[in-house]
């Protein structure tokens, strides 16, 4: 819905003077994006369906696949600076195709993956609407909570593995805009962010093949020359999700070895 | 079940997309250019994430059976494979193809399965059908 100027001026002037070293919650400006930002239930019943498990469909897992892995340069290829493109292909070349330094990546150490390496993880994913909010949960129980009623980060959020997301909807499109994110979280398999300063821009929609489509846009001046620019598509996929506990039957090991004992009464 | 009957061989000449850097854990500590075939009996389906197991016995040194153990994907790709919980039982004769640990341990990655009616799946479904990754 559109705001008149007098009223935006005075949010504008309400928030400069609500500006400090700590800002709480409710001084946050609210988003004033034009159009159904589902900030009601009645709002939400007009944003778009998208009921239902995702899951990353072949074309996503190669691209993936090939930005984390193939030792050439390709169109999926993550434009790193010259350090961190040492690093990803020190761990390309690795026997199987695979990161050298995958024992010690977050998915086989039982970590989350955290963002933006969760938008391309193999899990099944839903989304969820309330007032003000739209949830992402993935089936590894990673949960991005994503403020729809926000028109701003807080000031000096802490650094979280999912970072501090807000939204809005231009459209039947999702915006989603996130900072503070852990480095430890991974752009990613194998890949950390390089510092706390990675800022990732996902547009979200259903797109003609009725795919969810997410565009996205990450960049951190520590650990790419450019924004790093790819797109992820998920399927529909029938069914309820399906559990994910890591931790139950873990044998991978930090050291890279698996654990063969086997279960008891074998 | 999405299990498709389909020829052996499929499988082992790599018509399976796997991209293993996507996977839960480095694959390197496996042999994947060589893929071993033997006659097994089942002794359990381990059905657990992060990874199946699939523990089975094959004929050891002198013909005596031994005990391996087999990794799969996770649930939700072997689900969306068209297994479960139930695709194989104790004691169920089966044949199975898999990347041996290079570590000369008894264990390996599974490849394909050949199951008691004569279907052959994967970890990721039917031959050739795509599907993804391992975790």
């Amino acid at each position: 819905m559109f705001q008149s100027s007098a009223s935006r001026w005075c949010i504008a002037v309400g928030f400069i003077i609500a500006l400090g070293p700590v800002r709480a919650d409710d001084q946050i400006p609210a988003n004033h994006w034009p159009g159904e930002q589902g900030l009601t239930w009645a709002s939400i019943a007009k944003l778009p369906n998208w009921r239902g498990l995702w899951y990353p469909d072949p074309k996503s897992f190669r691209e993936s696949d090939q930005a984390i892995s193939n030792p050439k340069h390709t169109p999926y290829s993550a434009p790193l600076t010259p350090k961190w493109e040492a690093y990803r292909l020190a761990h390309a070349a690795a026997p199987g195709g695979f990161p050298a330094n995958a024992s010690k990546a977050n998915a086989a150490l039982c970590l989350p993956d955290g963002m933006p390496a969760l938008m391309q993880a193999p899990h099944g994913f839903e989304f969820f609407y309330a007032p003000g909010r739209v949830a992402i949960v993935a089936e590894n129980g990673e949960v991005r909570h994503i403020y729809t009623d926000a028109g701003a980060h807080p000031d000096d959020p802490d650094d979280t593995w999912e970072g501090d997301s807000i939204g809005h909807w231009e459209g039947d499109t999702l915006v989603v805009d996130t900072i503070a994110i852990k480095p430890v979280a991974e752009i990613f398999m194998g890949l950390p962010n390089a510092s706390d300063k990675t800022h990732v821009v996902e547009r979200i929609h259903l797109n003609a093949q009725k795919e969810i489509q997410v565009d996205t846009v990450v960049t951190n001046p520590d650990e790419f020359t450019k924004p790093f620019a790819y797109t992820r598509t998920w399927q529909s996929e029938p069914g309820r999700a399906v559990e994910y506990v890591c931790l139950e039957g873990n044998r991978a090991t930090p050291s890279g070895t698996i654990d063969l004992t086997p279960p008891a009464g074998l | 079940m999405r299990i498709a009957k389909t020829v052996f061989f499929a499988a082992a000449a790599g018509m399976i997309f796997i991209p293993a850097a996507l996977a839960h854990h480095s694959y390197a500590v496996f042999n994947r250019k060589k893929t071993e075939v033997s006659v097994a009996m089942v002794r359990l389906l381990e059905w657990k994430n992060p990874h199946v197991w699939l523990w089975v016995l094959m004929p050891g040194t002198g013909g005596a059976p031994k005990l391996w153990g087999l990794e799969a994907t996770d649930i939700g790709s072997l689900k969306r494979g068209g297994w479960s919980k139930n695709t194989v039982k104790t004691g169920d004769k089966v044949k199975v193809a898999f990347h041996p640990l290079l570590s000369g341990q008894a264990g390996g990655s599974l490849v394909s399965i050949t199951l008691p009616d004569g279907t052959v799946t994967t970890p990721y479904g039917p031959p050739g059908a795509g599907g993804g990754p391992p975790q």
